[in-house]
């Protein structure tokens, strides 16, 4: 039962996807597809605009991610490695980020934006996700860099090795796989961002997708099986991200939220 | 070994260098913008960066606490969240139990819950939205079928099926990640705890009443933190698929925020509500963490 309820709407998606509107519009509606249009990706994107929010979904999603790494990188290997006055305050105020509801920031940041004339651009979208997703990523990248054995650090600075450079050397490349994961968390985190995209952008060619697909509700003219085809294309790289990562974004998520 | 001065100091400074850029992140982003919004709280009128001929005080609190509207939201809030974590807590506790057994599928069915979970919001809402639809939706037809309804409904446009209709969006995505987390507990639980527990004569019931229960304790307590804060937070699915209607069914606190600044325009009112959201979400995580001292569990 349990499994059904998970999986019927995703079900519904896909072969509402692929049936051609004549079979979508009745009454009872069909179980089974009538695989009628499975060329409807075709059509989904010879609609320039799709291609476009995709694009900045892409953009705004990368530059999210690699801000957040880097920012995090430091701020995790500080954390983990050193114990200073300040630390646990630190600490606090990166959880603090995480307890707020996204709405809450909304209206003081868009003042923010429209002050520092980022209103409208993609670059505002990537700072404001990346300040949402930091505390995830810094707490999964904290976890990782406390697994590795100080010894090995402390050899390197033995031989002359400055702490910058036992970062560079050794900790980065040890870290690879959680550096990898928290590159994917802070992309999927703009990936499927809504409210902040909806406000500080409202020029059409600027939208990412989730805004895009969004505004399709609005209009009763989008036919249902490209709204559905689009919400695939929008779907499965994220769902195949869960499925890579499902462990470490358990412990990470709760490891976020709790610590 | 004395090492010069200069470098003595630079590796004092070092920890607070690294951390430096995302603290300016987080403050320039975060905490600078909270305190220009409770400020902005302070004021009437309509313009985003207030008049000081405007300032009322918190007269915007004192009126939204006399309100009607924000009794509701508050209200709507309560039922949603309550709804979202009840149901999600009780499918992912039934799903992870039954996980437990070994059935033909099961790797495959772990992976299927993973989907909701992994589905973005928008997309969830334009799915739902498109299953909800009153004339070819396929949750009128399972209504109907069951013999729930006896015509078409207008989920999303009826009063009273509208909170429901949102809340059950909500937790289909959240309800796997339940099952997931709470399934990791069980596995955990001491297996020779369940044999004695059988040689006492004790039921399936009373076993996960007295075994299994006390012991994932902990995971369900973070688990209900989260998912209390998700619910607390949640917007996107909300605004796409009713905005709130109808007539304030599904007005929950994030929602009402974000009606007042950017569709009724006032800016010192929505931000004294985010301000009364922001007590409510840490008085729950302040609530949580005061709870499980008392227990002096430790929580892993």
């Amino acid at each position: 039962m349990a499994v059904a309820f998970a999986v019927l709407p995703i079900y519904w998606m896909l072969v509402t996807a692929v049936q051609r509107g004549t079979d979508l519009y009745v009454w009872p509606p069909r179980l089974l597809p009538n695989l009628g249009e499975v060329g409807v990706f075709v059509r989904l994107f010879s609609t320039q605009l799709i291609r476009q929010w995709l694009l900045n979904s892409l953009l705004v999603g990368c530059g999210t991610a690699l801000l957040a790494v880097v920012l995090s990188l430091f701020a995790a290997y500080s954390l983990s490695r050193f114990r200073y006055r300040g630390r646990a305050l630190f600490g606090f105020l990166l959880l603090l980020t995480q307890m707020l509801p996204g709405t809450v920031l909304v209206v003081p940041l868009f003042i923010f934006f429209r002050e520092t004339h980022l209103l409208n651009t993609r670059m505002a979208l990537v700072l404001a996700d990346t300040a949402i997703v930091a505390p995830i990523t810094v707490w999964i990248l904290k976890a990782f860099f406390d697994t590795i054995p100080e010894e090995i650090e402390e050899a390197a600075l033995m031989d002359g090795c400055s702490r910058l450079g036992v970062l560079r050397r050794i900790t980065i490349p040890l870290s690879a796989p959680a550096l990898v994961a928290a590159f994917a968390i802070g992309f999927f985190e703009a990936w499927g961002e809504f409210a902040f995209a909806l406000t500080f952008v409202s020029d059409q060619s600027l939208w990412v997708a989730s805004v895009g697909l969004a505004s399709w509700i609005g209009y009763l003219t989008t036919p249902v099986e490209i709204m559905m085809s689009g919400a695939v294309v929008f779907t499965v790289p994220s769902v195949l991200f869960f499925l890579i990562l499902q462990r470490q974004l358990v412990s990470g998520l709760a490891a976020g939220a709790i610590r | 070994m004395t090492k010069p001065l200069r470098s003595r100091w630079q590796a004092a400074l070092l920890p607070y260098g690294l951390i430096a850029p995302m603290l300016l992140l987080v403050g320039v982003l975060v905490l600078y913008p909270m305190t220009r919004g409770l400020l902005v709280s302070l004021y009437g009128g309509r313009d985003l960066v207030p008049k000081p001929e405007d300032f009322v005080g918190l007269a915007n609190y004192g009126a939204l606490l006399r309100s009607p509207e924000l009794a509701n939201a508050l209200e709507v809030t309560i039922l949603y969240t309550a709804g979202t974590v009840g149901l999600a807590l009780l499918i992912g506790m039934v799903c992870a139990l039954l996980f437990q057994v070994n059935f033909p599928g099961r790797g495959l069915a772990r992976a299927i819950l993973t989907v909701p979970w992994g589905t973005p919001l928008v997309a969830s809402a334009l799915i739902w939205y498109w299953m909800y639809d009153p004339q070819y939706g396929l949750v009128n037809y399972v209504l109907r079928t069951t013999g729930i309804t006896t015509a078409n409904v207008s989920l999303l446009l009826s009063p009273q099926w509208a909170l429901p209709a949102v809340v059950l969006v909500d937790v289909w995505r959240i309800f796997p990640f339940g099952a997931v987390v709470l399934l990791t507990a069980l596995t955990a639980v001491d297996r020779t705890l369940y044999d004695s527990a059988q040689v006492d004569g004790a039921g399936p019931i009373a076993t996960f009443r007295y075994v299994t229960l006390p012991d994932i304790r902990p995971t369900l307590a973070i688990l209900t933190l989260l998912f209390t804060i998700w619910s607390l937070k949640r917007f996107d699915t909300i605004w796409i698929m009713t905005q709130g209607g109808p007539s304030d069914a599904t007005n929950v606190l994030a929602v009402s925020i974000y009606r007042e600044a950017f569709r009724n325009f006032r800016i010192g009112n929505a931000a004294a509500i985010a301000m009364i959201g922001i007590t409510i979400s840490t008085a729950v995580t302040l609530g949580y963490f005061v709870l499980e001292r008392r227990r002096e569990l430790p929580t892993t």
